[in-house]
């Protein structure tokens, strides 16, 4: 079984759980931006369909396990990454609300280390080492007190 | 967050009034709040957080991205979903 399909118990189940914090829609209103079945596994750089911009080479790879792909990411020297860009249809305009969903795996961190991970939306990412200058909307994982506890993280307005 | 497991997120995005939005989590069908950056302001156990600054109130967000710092291959995404609403 493909993991998306858990994803609608996953919101039928959050949305009973966040009743009463306010959810604004159903679960039946979502589309799907990317579930990473339809590339090559690899280096995303090495397949032509892929609409993913890997930012100057960093480690965007698609893996492959237990029936499922899924994007990886990270670089061990700097900051890098990637981005894709919204359909017209789901990029978020002022006026607008919006709920974007997604499933997300933390690997290791060496506890104590500035080491981060991040993902976030924002307005014409360039494809710069860190796109982190162009995100409006961010969310990192930084390690937590041992290296098998991470701390997930919200970025509130700043520079 | 406990490494190598997989956990559902929701951003909710507000910009009818200002350019907000909150976060929520689970793993196991329970919805907790996310607590905010440490170098901003304001104390933990809050649900709503502004955008970051940089951009003008007219901006759209019209990008998904990630990266990571000094962490190879520290990140996993997977099944990304968006549910938008039309203007109000």
């Amino acid at each position: 079984m493909k993991r998306y399909t858990r994803f609608y118990s996953s919101c039928l189940t959050a949305a009973i759980a966040c009743s009463a914090l306010l959810l604004p829609r159903a679960a039946a209103d979502f589309a799907l931006f990317d579930d990473f079945e339809s590339y090559i596994p690899g280096d995303i750089n090495q397949d032509p369909s892929s609409p993913w911009t890997p930012h100057n080479t960093g480690l965007f790879t698609i893996f492959e396990g237990d029936d499922n792909k899924y994007l990886g990411y990270g670089w061990s020297n700097g900051s890098r990454g990637g981005s894709r860009t919204l359909p017209a249809q789901m990029q978020i305009a002022p006026g607008e609300q919006a709920t974007l969903f997604l499933q997300f795996r933390a690997g290791s961190f060496t506890a104590g280390s500035n080491e981060s991970a991040h993902f976030g939306l924002g307005h014409n990412i360039s494809a710069t080492n860190a796109p982190s200058d162009d995100m409006r909307v961010e969310v990192a994982l930084r390690p937590g007190p041992s290296g098998d506890q991470h701390l997930l993280q919200v970025r509130d307005g700043g520079a | 967050m406990t490494r190598g497991a997989w956990y559902n997120l929701w951003l909710v995005i507000d910009r009818t009034n200002g350019d907000e939005f909150e976060v929520y989590l689970n793993q196991q069908g329970e919805a907790t709040v996310a607590d905010r950056l440490d170098d901003t302001s304001g104390g933990g156990s809050v649900s709503r957080f502004a955008f970051r600054s940089g951009g003008g109130a007219n901006e759209v967000l019209n990008g998904l991205a990630g990266f990571a710092h000094i962490s190879t291959r520290s990140m996993n995404l997977d099944n990304i979903w968006i549910d938008n609403i039309a203007p109000i």
